[in-house]
């Protein structure tokens, strides 16, 4: 093991006021037990900042030309039939209506100029923090295997996800707490199609599987105690535990597997006592809970999850992962209907949060080793969705901003055609996305690999192209 | 002057031989040059042209043109890319390729391997500083596209060791110090020659444990235990084999080893990741094959092709479900049609392969098998195999045997009821006809008349068939939600004003009909009704009704019968709630119908309502007198004529008609008839399950598709897209296991005459057991290995899934092969196997460590000692159930995702999106791909599971109030515990600790106020010993 810890990494594990012998002490420890473990931290692949990853996943296709890629033509030919247009690029092959502005205005912010959609005035402010990849396309027409392609990298069921590729790579800063977290919609909207497929695992060990934050009950399986259990008799209950273990142990001594099996079981003690604690919002002053707008009713949900996201990166956690949204339509930034009406709504959601999140992570000098993603599956349509206001999926089209984690602030890369329908310049794939993201966090796409059935299987397939002109 | 300077350049030029790349001869020759294209074109030879083959043709030129540079020729070599950097001869080694291949510059090259030898970059350099000179294109432009689909291997590449025969190894049997069997004498050889030393025999206790764990995957129970070890002690270890192999759980524990192989699961994954309520016979049918020791080739070849080749066979028929375990998707738009067809076929042709050969071939699906000799040819032929396969339900009658033996029981006593019936027709009925003939001359017969029959059509396709009583009875299972039935009658009836309609009660019809809908009714909508005069050739004309009336209405309204002359189908007549009676409607005609002839009639009832609202049985008759009670008894025409015959006249033939008719308004025939009914119904009926197969002609499980389920071919494709067809895929197989001929004749079977499936995957299985020239020796080798791998923690070859040159070699070939043709000479019995090894020294090696030979061998990969490892999630799960008393040992049948379940864990549904916490955490992986092996991995979720889950602690609480009652002091408690958990006693120490800790726990639950203190410090030691180290490891 090459980690080395920082001072400040070593008071998050360990609490503050401990003397140097004790944490030396413990240090040891530690890293004898992390050896062991699949989740100890690794050595990055290449010097980079982003420790953690926060993306912010704008579930069901947030549409590119009314929030980021501000296109002034599509005002112009707004009521004109698109020529040439295939019909089965979206969803609904019977619904192709002619081209359709955006219904909201349009202005430029920050040092960079950057054009921001009027449904997003706290995050324009923070334009300069953000790079934006305007060109970004994908394979798929349909939820399912959008979200499995962005989430995984192959249309198909089955590979891991972004986060357990990253755990995986680098394991994880705090073995107290889950390494790669997942948060979905609270409000009763449901799952992404395709559910924990989204932050699977695959055919990496299940370690290394997003640990899913159950929005009603209890967050996480078996963290709390059974019956009428006391923490002090567990505590009993563990320490004859771990004297019989070690005597048994004792006749085995070279068997180090059973030294490691002895620590998780006080692994999992404290983790009884950490996770609660880094899900403890209260704990926050009220002016950081006005910052994201929590107890404000449109985005409190979304602003609670935002701001303990932040506590976990605080805390070590590597990846999370935050889905605004439900399964469809309605439910989610899926604006079949209207898109002023659907659009309107998810962006007061999750603006107010998102900014608050930003501007949090910068004042405690977090932004810098965090990577904040903003996205969805796929792009919408620049033609009107027949019967409504709404636009119908687009692969062709989408943007991602990225923001902190060695990002070059307010960079602009890539571009759609005209009207913001297909990504004409410096196209960017979901391969070279993740080969992006996995580059951010220090790790090569092409070194991070898994052998399975004879293949070494990578995030990126056959693919990947960094966009360096993004990274600072 | 100019030709002549012409002449003088082309005769070196010819003399010499070479080919001067673009050069014309017009072109001033310097000589030098010409050397320098020749030691050019002798690189190009000998190291260039394999090195820009393997490193940069594919992207440039070959799959793709990357930055539009093309190396195939040297014209498009020189000419550069998309850059705008050429190479130029005499500059190469300052160019931007060199920048690129010495990676001094973005992109390095090749860009997704690492940097080429220094010594190679060189050359290629040198090369293209000489001149560039290419002796042909390093692609054939003539080659046609397709070229690849008729690659043939080169023979030698079965030279590799896992395609080569099976070889009987002759063995030294001297070496082992102690040889329980051949095995030892193998493993000897090597533990020789790596210098490592053969351990201690483990004892007797551990042992027991050990074949416990590793082929139950439990523990014994204390009674297992007590019995086992009360027998001499050196029949105690031989006796234990015997046991474990005959329980009905070793089916369970090897079942779920081979579901991995199997990427068993029970949803379709995906978007809504939909159920597949009737996949869990497929893993019945594993365990159950597995307990049988149903011969592996058999296996094998029902789970390929069990509908094809043994289709009476419940089993055969639910192997096929391995085929379409796999994942698919249930949403999918047009343009994703094709591409999810092929995804389906590959998951099936890699997971074939995987599981039994342990061959990857989906590599080969876009490119030739990068590693072993699988060409993309082989991957398109031998998918084609499954080109019509779908999942289908289908009603399987699963305990034929049964059924039959007991309807023939049954047969026996219901045969005195039929005699009663035959003898009273015979004798007593023929009288009382005969009386009754006798005592009515005038025969007062009956005024309703069925008709002469001639045709029924159903609009929708419903099966309709003519009863006894001239009644039709609609079969259920072919009725449609609404449908129409047209009869054609003739009738000789001179005079016709009034038509009627009977539904009759049935005790086949749902709720006893009349009706098909689920409570018994039905919803007659209209009747239409044509006739014309029987002698005449005119047209049908339509006949008018003055009124309706029936038994019953439902209602006084849109339900009365008067309804289904109304020329209007949202009305009709129905009788809810009148079910399991008779009912019928009589339709008055407005004018009679008078001909001495008699008449044609058609008539139409249509029942368009509800759901199933269909007339299940009904008979229609005709009258002349329209006011006749409504059930009043029918009579045929026939019969009529028969009766009025004088008796004299009448033949034996004429006399039975005319009995059949009567004895239906006889009481005591009616009563006997009754009493064999009633019997009737305790017959035995066979009760199809829902099984979902795989086959070929069946009804596919829909999806929602914008397009077809399969397709009728299969294509060869380019970059495995389907949008670039190369032609069809005959069907093939693998030709590394195949002679020389890549002819697949020699296993085709012709189908039998009426076949719905195409027996391609007949043709498979027959290749993939064969022997002699298929590809059986591989898979007995592949399959050994994977016993051996369960049950010492790793394969003879490591990568139990990959037998290709990228997994390992076998450390121990002779063994592997020695115990493949055991197999094969066993009938593939895998009991055989399982005895061999579990009876081998080498398997019964103390666990102990040896510093030494840990040193020399520290993966123990020559069996120095057994290797400890740690339980599998659901060996813990269900030996924490076993231990704790709680395991509910039901096997088969539908299983559960309810956490709270006692049952092993073989039995929990497994839905992708709802896989089990419990046994995720302990890396139970998921079922996407076949696995041969799993991580084990030691982390914290799996701490607290064990430490606070409340089903786990529940169990441990059932099982501490289980031992309260029974009343033992705390040392028999403690001591049972042990035995229970432990397979064995504690000792003092531990007995001493176990007490302090009981006493402890008991006295800080009573201060904390809880009630049944003692219970809960009983559970707390029961789970601790459950967290022990020594109780999830097998030693």
């Amino acid at each position: 093991m090459n980690h080395i810890y920082t001072r400040r990494e070593l008071l998050k594990t360990c609490g503050g006021g401990m003397g140097a012998v004790a944490l030396h002490a413990l240090l040891a420890q530690q890293e004898a037990r992390a050896a062991d473990s699949p989740l100890a931290p690794k050595q990055q692949h290449i010097p980079a900042k982003a420790k953690s990853v926060i993306w912010l996943f704008m579930n069901g296709g947030p549409s590119q030309v009314d929030t980021w890629d501000y296109k002034p033509e599509l005002e112009k030919h707004d009521g004109q039939e698109l020529e040439g247009f295939d019909k089965n690029t979206g969803f609904f092959t019977g619904n192709v209506g002619p081209i359709m502005k955006s219904p909201f205005k349009f202005s430029q912010h920050g040092e960079s100029g950057s054009w921001v959609s009027d449904i997003f005035p706290n995050m324009a402010n923070h334009v300069d923090k953000m790079a934006f990849l305007h060109s970004c396309y994908t394979e798929s027409n349909n939820h399912s295997p959008a979200l499995f392609m962005i989430n995984t990298g192959m249309k198909r069921m089955g590979f891991p996800s972004v986060g357990s590729w990253v755990t995986y790579g680098l394991g994880t800063e705090n073995q107290n707490l889950p390494s790669f977290v997942t948060m979905s919609d609270p409000l009763n909207r449901g799952l992404p199609k395709g559910y924990a497929q989204n932050w699977g695992a695959g055919f990496l060990p299940s370690v290394y599987q997003g640990t899913w934050l159950k929005p009603q009950g209890d967050p996480i399986d078996n963290l709390k105690l059974p019956g009428q259990k006391s923490l002090d008799q567990q505590r009993a209950m563990l320490d004859a535990l771990k004297t019989l273990n070690e005597d048994h142990a004792l006749t085995r001594p070279e068997e180090s597997d059973l030294e490691t099996r002895i620590n998780s079981f006080e692994l999992a003690y404290r983790m009884q006592q950490a996770a609660p604690e880094a899900l403890d919002i209260n704990k926050e002053t009220q002016e950081t809970h006005d910052l994201y707008g929590v107890g404000v009713k449109q985005c409190d949900h979304f602003a609670k999850q935002c701001l303990i996201a932040r506590r976990m990166v605080e805390r070590g956690v590597r990846f999370i992962q935050i889905y605004s949204g439900g399964t469809e339509n309605a439910r989610s930034w899926d604006g079949h209907n209207s898109i002023s009406k659907n659009h309107g709504q998810f962006a007061g959601e999750t603006d107010r949060p998102i900014a608050g999140l930003l501007e949090d992570l910068d004042q405690r000098g977090l932004l810098d080793s965090t990577l904040v993603v903003w996205g969805g599956e796929f792009g919408r349509l620049s033609i009107v969705q027949k019967g409504g206001t709404g636009r119908d999926h687009n692969p062709h089209a989408m943007t991602y901003w990225m923001a902190g984690g060695g990002v070059k602030g307010g960079t602009h890369f890539g571009a759609t055609d005209e009207i913001g329908n297909e990504a004409v310049e410096n196209r960017i794939s979901v391969n070279d996305l993740h080969a992006t993201m996995l580059h951010l966090c220090g790790l090569d796409h092409l070194k991070l690999t898994f052998h399975l059935n004879g293949r070494d299987f990578r995030l990126t397939d056959v693919a990947g192209n960094v966009v360096k002109e993004i990274i600072a | 002057m100019k030709t002549h300077f012409t002449i003088c350049l082309l005769v070196p030029l010819l003399l010499t031989g070479l080919v001067y790349g673009q050069q014309t001869a017009q072109d001033p020759v310097d000589p030098a040059h010409a050397a320098r294209m020749a030691k050019s074109q002798k690189l190009f030879k000998s190291t260039v042209r394999h090195a820009l083959t393997a490193h940069c043709l594919k992207c440039h030129g070959g799959e793709k043109t990357e930055g539009e540079f093309d190396v195939t020729t040297r014209k498009l070599f020189l000419q550069g890319g998309a850059s705008g950097e050429t190479v130029e001869p005499g500059k190469a080694h300052e160019s931007y390729l060199a920048d690129m291949l010495h990676h001094r510059t973005e992109p390095a090259m090749p860009q997704n391997s690492g940097k080429l030898s220094d010594k190679l970059i060189a050359s290629i350099l040198d090369w293209a500083d000489l001149g560039a000179a290419y002796d042909s294109p390093l692609i054939d432009a003539n080659q046609p596209e397709d070229a690849w689909t008729r690659h043939r291997i080169d023979p030698s590449q079965k030279d590799y060791w896992a395609f080569q025969p099976l070889r009987a190894v002759k063995i030294r049997s001297t070496l082992h110090p102690h040889p329980q069997n051949p095995i030892d004498h193998y493993v000897a050889a090597e533990i020789a020659n790596q210098g490592l030393h053969v351990a201690k025999k483990a004892d007797t206790q551990t042992l027991v444990r050990r074949i416990f764990l590793d082929t139950l995957g439990m523990p014994p129970t204390s009674d297992e235990l007590k019995t086992l070890t009360a027998l001499p002690q050196d029949e105690v270890v031989e006796a234990t084999i015997d046991y474990v192999l005959k329980s009905p759980h070793y089916g369970e524990r090897w079942a779920r080893h081979w579901l991995d192989v199997a990427r068993f699961a029970e949803s379709h994954g995906f978007e809504h990741d939909y159920d597949r309520p009737f996949a869990f016979h497929y893993r019945d049918f594993v365990i159950k094959a597995l307990n049988q020791d149903l011969p592996y080739s058999e296996f094998v070849r029902w789970q390929l092709a069990g509908d094809e080749i043994a289709p009476q066979n419940p089993l055969a028929m639910m192997a096929t479900g391995f085929l379409g375990a796999g994942v698919f998707p249930t949403q999918i738009t047009a343009n994703e049609v094709e591409p999810s067809r092929y995804d389906a076929l590959d998951d099936m042709s890699s997971t074939t392969s995987s599981a039994m050969l342990a061959l990857t071939i989906g590599c080969a699906r876009c490119h030739d098998h990068k590693f072993d000799p699988i060409p993309r040819a082989d991957y398109y032929r031998f998918t084609s195999t499954f080109t019509t396969a779908v999942r289908s339900n289908q009603e399987i009658i699963l305990n034929q045997a049964e059924i039959d033996a007991q309807q023939e029981a049954f047969q026996k006593e219901h045969q005195p009821y039929l005699d009663a019936i035959e003898t009273y027709e015979k004798t007593t009925l023929r009288e009382a006809f005969e009386i009754w003939d006798r005592a009515n001359p005038e025969k007062d017969l009956p005024h309703w008349y069925t008709m002469k029959f001639f045709d029924v059509q159903s609009e929708k396709g419903s099966v309709i068939e003519r009863q006894a009583d001239e009644s039709f009875k609609v079969k259920p299972s072919s009725a449609p939600n609404q449908d129409a039935f047209t009869f054609e009658f003739h009738t000789h009836l001179p005079s016709v004003k009034a038509i009627r309609i009977e539904a009759f009660a049935d005790s086949t019809l749902p709720a006893g009909g009349p009706g098909l809908a689920s409570n018994g009714n039905f919803q007659l909508t209209q009747i239409t009704v044509g006739a014309a005069p029987l002698k005449t050739a005119n047209n049908l004309e339509d006949v008018k009704f003055s009124g309706v009336r029936a038994t019953f209405n439902q209602n006084d309204g849109n339900l009365h019968s008067r309804t289904i002359i109304d020329g209007n189908h949202a009305t009709g007549w129905a009788v809810d709630p009148q079910f399991g009676k008779d009912h019928a409607a009589i339709l008055t005609l407005a004018e009679p119908m008078e001909d001495a002839s008699g008449h044609r009639l058609r008539i139409t009832a249509s029942f368009n309502g509800n759901t199933k609202h269909i007339m299940g049985r009904f008979r229609i008759s005709v009258s002349g007198n329209p006011e006749l009670p409504l059930l009043s008894n029918t009579i045929s025409d026939k019969v009529a004529t028969i009766l009025r015959k004088p008796a004299t006249q009448r033949t034996e033939q004429d006399i039975q008609s005319a009995i059949k008719w009567y004895r239906t308004s006889d009481n005591k025939w009616k009563e006997l008839n009754a009493a064999a009914a009633e019997h009737m119904k305790k017959a035995p009926s066979p009760q199809g399950e829902t099984v979902m197969i795989v086959s070929e002609g069946v009804k596919p499980i829909r999806h929602h598709s914008q397009g077809k389920d399969f397709f009728e071919d299969f294509y060869f494709l380019k970059r495995g897209d389907v949008t670039q067809k190369l032609g069809k895929a005959p069907q093939g197989f693998l030709q590394v296991l195949m002679p020389q001929d890549d002819s697949i004749q020699p296993w085709q079977q012709t189908p039998p005459a009426g076949a719905t499936t195409s027996y391609r995957r007949t043709a498979m299985a027959n290749w993939m057991v064969d022997t002699k020239a298929g590809a059986g020796h591989l898979l007995a080798r592949v399959i050994v290995n994977r016993l051996w791998h369960h049950h010492f923690g790793q394969g003879i070859v490591k990568s139990t899934n990959d037998f290709g040159i990228q997994g390992q070699p076998p450390t121990h070939p002779a063994l592997l092969d020695w115990l493949a043709l055991q197999l094969i000479a066993n009938d593939w019995s895998l009991k055989h196997i399982h005895s061999l090894i579990l009876s081998s020294y080498t398997y019964q090696q103390s666990s102990a460590f040896h510093q030494e030979d840990a040193l020399a061998d520290p993966e123990n990969r020559f069996y120095w000692r057994f290797s400890p490892r740690r339980l599998e999630g659901e060996a813990i799960r269900d030996s924490i159930l076993l231990a704790t008393e709680q395991l509910d040992k039901t096997m088969f049948g539908k299983g559960t995702l309810d956490e709270s379940m006692r049952r092993r864990s073989i039995y929990f549904t497994i839905k992708h999106s709802k896989l089990i916490p419990m046994l995720q955490v302990f890396d139970v992986p998921e079922p996407l791909v076949s696995q041969g092996q799993r991580p084990t991995t030691t982390v914290a979720p799996q701490a607290l599971l064990l430490l606070n889950n409340p089903h786990l602690r529940k169990c441990c609480e059932d099982s501490a109030s289980d031992l309260l009652q029974q009343g033992l002091d705390d040392t028999a408690m403690i001591d049972l515990c042990y035995q229970r958990s432990l397979s064995r006693s504690p000792g003092n120490h531990e007995l001493q600790k176990a007490t302090d800790f009981l006493s402890a726990q008991t006295e800080s639950y009573k201060q904390s106020g809880v009630a049944d203190a003692k219970a809960q410090a009983t559970a707390d030691l029961i789970q601790l010993i459950l967290c022990l180290n020594e109780f999830c490891y097998i030693y």
